[in-house]
């Protein structure tokens, strides 16, 4: 096997769980205009519930997918309507409030399963292909597949069903969409309920492929935000083609320099993006 | 090009504007003298606000000048234009809406170029404040005025920063009859004391009252000027930019 | 001029009350230390909190705090100078960075900002975890010159060694860094800082340059925050990335900040002096881990039922203008 075909098939299954992650992220950014800072947190939480139900009851990963997505419905879903309460500015104090979440969900896990790296390893088979030399653990490719799916879910969503048109009115201009008759509110609920499925299917994926502990979530977020602005809203394919570069970029990088080197990629990312891009994410045009 | 005469305020040579490829300013230029009160008419999305902008440094124009005291300007940034003496107001009033009124118009004061000591500019946001009439608001929170107070707080602020050219967007929007008055009589008495205004209405009323000179504006376009009187009983102006409408209500008033 | 305000009156027996304290409970060591920290975070807020008088809200402070600590660790370890010198020259690197900050950051706002300072804490960071043959990467710089010992006449103060002398040193910096942000509010200066804060189109048209005075104010922040970070990594004794390039470090400044009022020139300093001990000699001994939850919960009830801060509810000020 050429050195390379590792490094290229470790960022192409990280971009693929990296567009997973920004996925929830950019929805919920675009359709109700909230930046979750507790976003990696979430998917920790989940993460978490799915090792305490592979650890201690042995339940099925198929169940655990299942129950896991839905218990973080029932996170995403208060959570929309603490922040619709938010006094002004509402973005700066959306910040600051999930923020503080972020911070109270890393300390209730340190308190409840302490500061240890905890890891999902189901003895799944590794798949091989020896005529061409290739091999690939299973949970790898699971990975990769239901990452794949999701994106693939949300694109359809999106573009071909009557909800997905007025999703996508209210990403370009959230008050055109208001004038046009569309509940910008009950859609924003939508969204966090639809964001909160996609963080809970990453929490078990999160727990078989890298490490759970109580800081991890930081960089999760840092992922999420780098590639929504990357890929600007609503742009669901342009979502799983930044997952992609950014995990490339991450495993070549920890190949030429080392392992320590990865965080400060997506952070050099987010600088770069806003440095060309200071508005972020422009809502419309400007005018 | 000859030398500019001294007693020219601004002067704005063949501003071009495009948005996309839309076209909103088109060759207009223009003079005004110190002591001069000009108007600018034109139906909305004339490009009255997008001028303003070019002239206070919002916005760049694609070509031409904007000399402001014998100075080219066109680059500057507005914070720069406004510490060379162009103070503004804007369509929907910035005020700061966590301080008092009184506290808006110090802010001006105190805060300008010439940097006043506190109780002299204490002494001149009071005083500007009484010129607008809105004395007995000064302790009410700015942001809890209603807009048309908004936009008086915003013009003492603005005449607090003791400036050459002062230019006013749409101030009279909202107005009463009463109110609408009031403020022509205190413009020209400002005027009086050599102030040079430049100021935009989409209706007539208040340009009526105060301006010695009117520009009509349409896309992008400066089309008739002159006295106001005579501006506006030119038939062909009052339909073309001010509308059928409004001409028969005018001429059943007069 | 008319009688002193209430206000004076209750900010002169407080600072009494923190001057007096510890020699009246001499053995209570553990409370020397506690509070001796909070006056640190209290000065780390202060510092936040000059460059949030602009409207700019920082998540990335302990990029600040841990510069002036790692230049300050290096200057002393690889030059042996004294603490004295190195903490002051050590604080400038804080500076540097913010002139960066400055620059690279100039078109941010509001929550952009919020994002890309978010970000520039994992600049300093990795650095100092990586540049193994200068800053001897995660393990750190351990074993730093202590602060001397101060003799005037009969009196000893060892300020190495002694918590109630460091006790007494960490609360003379945040009292002078107390009167910076006295300045940074009520000043013609703070004033300027106030109008950029509540609206920057309008501070533009009163001819105010609102980068130019951000950054200022930055600088100002930045060079406090250094200091800060500067004299933790003396008392202490030691640096390590992961101690002080900790989002903690961010974070905390943050909270004590907005809790206390952020407006307030109080607010910060009462912010960490009601939170800080809380979580340290309460919590703590109750939750030994998580009890950082505490600032978590904090803030978002802060940001819900009272955005200004609990200083708002302290008998107001009179107007100095």
């Amino acid at each position: 096997m050429w050195v390379g075909t590792p490094v290229i098939l470790a960022g192409f299954s990280l971009g693929s769980f990296y567009a997973l992650i920004a996925l929830g992220f950019s929805l919920i950014l675009g359709i109700a205009r909230a930046f979750n800072l507790a976003h990696g947190e979430m998917i920790l939480l989940s993460g978490y519930l799915a090792f305490v139900l592979w650890h201690y009851f042995q339940v099925p990963f198929v169940w655990i997918l299942l129950i896991c997505s839905l218990a973080l419905v029932w996170v995403t879903i208060p959570l929309h309507y603490l922040l619709r309460r938010l006094p002004e500015p509402r973005g700066l104090n959306t910040l600051i409030v999930t923020l503080g979440l972020a911070l109270l969900l890393q300390n209730l896990f340190l308190a409840w399963f302490s500061a240890d790296y905890r890891l999902m390893t189901p003895d799944w088979p590794i798949l091989t292909l020896p005529a061409v030399n290739f091999s690939l653990p299973l949970h790898q490719g699971v990975l990769i597949l239901l990452a794949l799916l999701a994106t693939g879910a949300v694109h359809l969503l999106l573009q071909r069903t009557f909800l997905g048109k007025a999703l996508r009115a209210t990403i370009q201009d959230r008050d055109a969409a208001q004038m046009a008759g569309i509940n910008v509110q009950r859609l924003a609920l939508v969204a966090f309920g639809l964001g909160g499925l996609l963080i809970g299917l990453a929490g078990p994926l999160f727990a078989q492929n890298m490490y759970l502990y109580p800081a991890a979530g930081a960089e999760a977020t840092m992922i999420a935000i780098v590639v929504t602005i990357f890929a600007g809203l609503g742009r669901i394919r342009t979502i799983l083609l930044g997952g992609w570069l950014l995990g490339l970029t991450q495993s070549a990088t920890v190949f030429a320099l080392g392992s320590r080197w990865r965080e400060l990629v997506s952070a050099v990312l987010l600088l770069l993006l806003l440095y060309f891009r200071p508005h972020g994410i422009s809502w419309k045009k400007e005018s | 090009m000859a030398a500019i005469a001294p007693q020219v305020c601004l002067e704005v040579r063949q501003i071009k504007k495009f948005f996309g490829d839309r076209s909103v300013l088109r060759d207009v230029s223009f003079s005004l003298e110190k002591g001069e009160i000009l108007g600018l008419i034109g139906p909305n999305g004339a490009g009255k606000t997008t001028l303003f902008n070019i002239i206070s440094g919002w916005q760049k124009p694609a070509s031409g000048s904007v000399v402001f005291c014998g100075q080219e300007t066109t680059a500057w940034p507005p914070d720069r234009l406004s510490r060379a003496g162009l103070a503004r107001t804007f369509q929907s009033p910035q005020i700061f809406p966590e301080m008092t009124a009184l506290e808006n118009v110090l802010m001006g004061a105190w805060l300008q170029r010439q940097r006043p000591p506190l109780p002299e500019a204490q002494e001149e946001a009071g005083y500007c404040l009484s010129l607008v009439g809105l004395m007995d608001k000064g302790p009410t929170l700015a942001g809890e005025l209603p807009l048309p107070q908004q936009r008086l707080v915003e013009l003492a602020r603005a005449l607090a920063t003791r400036p050459r050219l002062l230019l006013l967007d749409e101030i009279a929007a909202g107005f009463s009859q009463v109110a609408l008055n009031r403020l022509a009589a205190g413009l020209l008495k400002l005027r009086d004391q050599g102030l040079t205004l430049l100021l935009t209405d989409h209706l007539f009323t208040l340009l009526e009252a105060v301006t010695d000179r009117v520009l009509a504006l349409d896309h992008g376009e400066i089309i008739a000027q002159g006295p106001p009187a005579a501006l506006i009983r030119d038939p062909a102006v009052v339909s073309a930019y001010l509308g059928t409408r409004y001409c028969i209500i005018n001429h059943g008033g007069a | 001029m008319g009688k002193i305000p209430t206000s004076s009156f209750a900010a002169a027996a407080g600072v009494l009350v923190l001057a007096v304290w510890p020699l009246i409970f001499r053995d209570a060591v553990q409370f020397h230390q506690v509070l001796g920290i909070t006056c640190l975070y209290a000065t780390m807020a202060l510092a936040w909190n000059i460059y949030a008088l602009s409207g700019a809200i920082s998540l990335g402070h302990a990029a600040f705090f841990g510069l002036g600590a790692y230049a300050s660790a290096l200057l002393s370890h690889h030059y042996h100078w004294s603490p004295l010198l190195t903490m002051p020259l050590g604080a400038l690197a804080s500076v540097v960075f913010a002139v960066i900050w400055s620059l690279g950051f100039r078109r941010l706002r509001g929550v952009y900002l919020g994002l890309a300072s978010l970000a520039a804490l994992e600049i300093p960071k990795t650095i100092a975890d990586n540049w193994d043959r200068l800053t001897y990467g995660s393990m750190g710089i351990v074993g730093l010159d202590r602060l001397p010992t101060l003799s005037l006449g009969w009196l000893r103060v060892d300020f190495g060694m002694d918590l109630m002398a460091q006790y007494y040193l960490l609360l003379g910096v945040m009292l002078l860094a107390l009167l910076l942000h006295w300045h940074c509010i009520r000043s013609r200066w703070g004033w300027t800082l106030r109008v950029i804060r509540e609206n920057e189109i309008a501070a533009a048209a009163l001819g105010i340059a609102s980068n130019r005075e951000r950054a200022k104010a930055l600088l100002l922040s930045a060079y406090l925050a250094g200091l800060t970070g500067a004299l933790y990594a003396q008392i202490m004794g030691l640096v390590e990335p992961a101690l002080v390039f900790n989002l903690h470090l961010s974070v905390l400044p943050l909270v004590f900040s907005i809790f206390g009022g952020s407006t307030m020139v109080f607010g910060p300093v009462l912010g960490a002096f009601i939170l800080y001990p809380l979580e340290q000699l309460f919590l703590m001994p109750l939750f030994p881990m998580g009890h950082s939850a505490l600032y978590g919960l904090v803030i978002i009830l802060t940001v819900f039922f009272f955005p200004k801060g609990i200083a708002a509810w302290l008998p107001s000020p009179p107007k100095s203008v």
